[in-house]
């Protein structure tokens, strides 16, 4: 009886602790958890780590409101090993979404890396590389705190991070990445290091039919709750030759895909000198609001 | 042979070789209990007692030999 | 699973709960239910070699009682023979039959009878190098009479595939676990938080002190061609702490699930690091190996050879320790460490000093400068001998240390000024003030005669420790494809 009396204090405490740190630190030690802790939305950001650091909400919030949109907006973006474009990130989203929303917004920051897959999986029989990866392993997408995140996420986490600020992602999903190159070299070191991961990347994955045809049925889905935008964030230029050859005609694709469901797609990719990166792929802290600022503006134009 | 004349040779193959006589030869004494008797000096122990005796020991009597009784109750079914 | 799995929590409390209430009645009940256990735990680590595990627990048992109630010694050895054969067997073809059918195509190529020729695809059964030493011993022992060969095959069964040490030991002797499966377990409150403090203290050496060592030395030895010799003698240093606490803290976490059960495990190690002299060491790193390799490989071998006198002894304390080092893997590395390992003993063997396993600065607080000299030395020898432990190739191994000793080794390594070298350093500091404080305990973190508030407090500073240092993957999975 002493026994059970004191496991059970024992686990007690512990869950007291890990609770109080999701609480307290949730977005410093893992940069996903907070998405899974707030309550359903009705409009959202989509993308990979592009959208996850360039796009935030407070910004659109503030822009956009009075326009009849149902804000506020949440940044739902992940990274492209977790979020690629297909049926798995279509039913997360759902998830998330509040289901008797009318006028929702729906910015898709879509990039050719997300059109890719493995080529060693059909994605024909169901086979995708996110398939074991959150957000899909997640049944609760609006708990608070999130166990379930903790349990079958564990290895995302770095508590140690609650001393440190350098990767904080915030209540509404943005990602902020205080740790901004400090010179010219620090820049380009952290380029070169994605330049070698893209062809890596090259070898593994291959541009996908199935992912663009999924892309179509993701805007034709969401088009039920509001109104959809398109958008292909900028990169350092460097990267723009190595993106065509891995899938070419891509802004082609999604220019005839926007026509066909009658909705916009605004091309950023060469607009790195006025929205700097921090690492020649992720939009700095600094630009992110002006560029959101941008997309604003071209929303309302529409 | 008696199993004092038998300790006693005992003994003596142990002082040649430990270099010294902090033990007491009882039937209950066990290598442990004895300074520098380890599992290194226990085969050159047993080769010197099989020269002194003129007897051999076989693989399967080395696990018999728990303590000073057993050794002994072993050399005299030898002899 | 590992034990340091969600996986594993959510197997092991069901099976508890249901071992001490519903099948606590007799230890039939119990060995029954811990028998369907182990298999589900084998078969869900690798369920293709389920069948190999039972054909061996089969042929074992039965070979046990053969030689037992053989009349003639020429029958009961021949039965010996077979299990003898049969055990080692399987160990050479899974575990080593490319490494030999290499070697043989080597050497026919050294003869200038060059050939063609394919590596088999042999996958390794999980625990095989552990439970065929298990089986292995139990033949041996009862064809030495040491124990009596175990009538039933539930018991017998329980005793090979107890799932807490089925896939990495400790390996177990017929003499200490049978007993203790023979009789029926009774719920002992001091056994079960000796246990859970076991795992604790077990959880922590693997993962915070191996994993933060391995996250620094990995990337000195993945490149060491280009580091200065401090660096690198930095790196030997990390990977020796790594490779002590990796294995320790398993064996801790193995050997408290074990007592969850009320079953009492062998010790496999007892804070080796604190050892003045090499023979000391190996008395306390992996203790059931070692035994074993004393009692089944060195005695008869020096049995053997003991007309040679002094010279029998170090071949065969080298030939012992050559296959220590090569039961730990097919590859010439392992064969160079236990080499060198057995060298070591040459000078104790000549100055005799092959003393009895004592407790250092037994009851002090601190050792003497001269034992403290004496730890030290021995450190640094096992930890440049570990490298070829960590080298992919004797090649290697030699080139790393030889590395070490140059120049560069007085070039102030700037790495140890790093965040992460730091706190290694600081929790390795932390690590080893407890081990030395209970070195002459039952294990490293037996703390029970502490009072109430230190036990508690000290449970949750060490669970805050593995939550904050637990996982070291600085690397983020933002950056990650």
């Amino acid at each position: 009886m002493k026994l059970v009396f004191k496991i059970i204090l024992s686990s007690f405490i512990c869950l007291a602790i890990i609770t109080f740190i999701l609480i307290k630190f949730g977005g410093q030690v893992d940069s996903f958890y907070n998405k899974f802790t707030t309550p359903k939305v009705s409009s959202m950001i989509i993308g990979d780590s592009r959208a996850l650091t360039g796009i935030r909400p407070t910004v659109i919030n503030e822009k956009l409101s009075g326009q009849g949109f149902e804000l506020p907006m949440l940044n739902y973006s992940f990274t492209i090993a977790q979020a690629p474009i297909g049926p798995l990130y279509r039913k997360s989203i759902l998830k998330k979404l509040k289901p008797d929303t009318k006028n929702g917004l729906f910015i898709l920051s879509i990039s050719p890396l997300m059109l890719l897959s493995d080529r060693s999986h059909d994605n024909y029989k169901n086979e995708f590389i996110e398939a074991d990866l959150s957000p899909h392993n997640m049944d609760f997408v609006d708990m608070n705190p999130n166990y379930e995140y903790l349990i079958k996420n564990y290895n995302s986490f770095h508590f140690k991070a609650i001393f440190r600020e350098n990767l904080i992602s915030q209540k509404n999903g943005w990602l902020q990445d205080n740790n901004l190159p400090k010179t010219k070299e620090d820049y380009e070191k952290r380029r070169d290091w994605w330049i070698n991961s893209y062809s890596n990347f090259d070898k593994r994955y291959a541009f996908s039919e199935y992912r663009l045809a999924s892309l179509d049925t993701l805007i034709k889905t969401l088009k039920k709750y509001g109104e959809v935008h398109l958008a292909r964030l900028p990169v350092d230029p460097i990267f723009l030759p190595l993106e065509e050859k891995m899938c070419p005609g891509f802004d082609k694709l999604v220019d005839s895909l926007s026509n066909m469901n009658d909705i916009k797609y605004y091309n950023y990719k060469n607009t790195s000198d006025t929205y700097k990166t921090l690492d020649g792929a992720h939009l700095s802290k600094l630009y992110s609001g002006k560029f959101t600022e941008s997309l604003c503006d071209s929303i309302l134009k529409n | 042979m008696e199993a004092v004349i038998i300790k006693e040779k005992i003994k003596e193959v142990l002082v040649s070789i430990l270099e010294h006589e902090n033990f007491d030869m009882r039937d209950e004494l066990t290598a442990a209990d004895v300074d520098g008797w380890d599992s290194l000096s226990h085969m050159m122990i047993l080769t010197k007692i099989e020269e002194k005796f003129n007897i051999k020991f076989k693989l399967r009597d080395l696990n018999k030999l728990k303590n000073m009784g057993t050794l002994v109750t072993v050399i005299q079914s030898k002899i | 699973m590992v034990f340091n799995s969600f996986n594993f929590i959510v197997f092991i409390i069901p099976v508890l709960l249901l071992y001490w209430i519903i099948f606590k009645r007799s230890s039939v009940l119990q060995n029954v239910f811990l028998l369907l256990a182990s298999i589900f735990f084998y078969a869900f680590a690798d369920w293709r070699f389920l069948i190999l595990l039972i054909a061996s627990i089969l042929l074992n048992f039965y070979l046990g009682l053969k030689i037992h109630n053989a009349e003639k010694e020429s029958k009961q050895k021949m039965f010996l023979n077979i299990g003898l054969v049969f055990n080692i067997g399987l160990l050479l073809y899974f575990k080593y039959f490319n490494f030999f059918y290499e070697g043989f195509f080597k050497a026919l190529n050294l003869f200038g009878l060059d050939s063609n020729h394919n590596t088999l695809k042999i996958l390794l059964p999980l625990g095989i190098s552990f439970f065929t030493f298990q089986t292995l011993g139990y033949l041996i022992d009862v064809y030495n009479e040491e124990v009596k060969p175990n009538q039933n095959l539930l018991q017998f069964s329980v005793f090979i595939a107890f799932f807490p040490k089925i896939l990495s030991g400790p390996i177990e002797r017929a003499a200490n676990l049978l007993p203790q499966i023979e009789k029926k377990r009774l719920f002992s409150y001091n056994i079960f938080t000796d246990g859970l403090r076991q795992i604790l203290w077990g959880l922590f050496a693997k993962m915070v002190i191996a994993e933060k060592c391995a996250e620094i030395a990995n990337p000195i030895f993945d490149n060491f061609e280009n580091q200065s010799g401090s660096l690198l003698l930095l790196g030997a240093f990390f990977y020796a702490i790594q490779l002590y606490a990796d294995f320790s803290g398993y064996s801790n976490m193995a050997i408290g699930v074990s007592k969850l059960f009320g079953l009492q495990l062998m010790r496999n190690f007892s804070t080796p690091f604190f050892s003045t002299n090499i023979s000391d060491y190996w008395r306390k790193w992996h203790i059931s190996l070692t035994t074993w390799m004393m009692d089944y490989v060195f005695t008869p071998l020096s049995f053997t050879l003991r007309g040679y006198q002094k010279k029998g002894l170090v071949i065969s304390i080298i030939a012992t320790f050559i296959l220590v080092g090569f039961w730990h893997g097919a590859n010439w590395t392992f064969v160079f460490y236990g080499l060198l390992h057995g060298i070591y003993f040459i000078p104790l063997v000549y100055s005799g000093k092959m003393n009895k396993s004592e407790i250092v600065a037994k009851g002090k607080w601190m050792p003497s400068f001269k034992e403290l000299f004496k730890m030290l030395a021995l450190f640094v020898l096992i930890m440049l001998t570990d490298v070829f432990f960590r080298a992919n190739t004797v090649t290697e191994a030699f080139n790393y240390i030889a590395s070490i000793f140059s120049y560069s080794l007085f070039k102030f390594p700037n790495e140890l000024l790093s965040s992460s070298y730091i706190i290694g350093i600081v929790l390795i500091a932390f690590f080893t003030i407890v081990e030395w404080k209970h070195r002459e305990r039952l294990h490293d973190f037996e703390i029970s005669n502490y009072n109430i508030i230190f036990r508690w407090s000290s449970y949750i500073f060490i669970f805050l420790l593995i939550l904050f240092f637990g996982k070291s993957s600085e690397t983020f999975i933002y950056f990650q494809f």
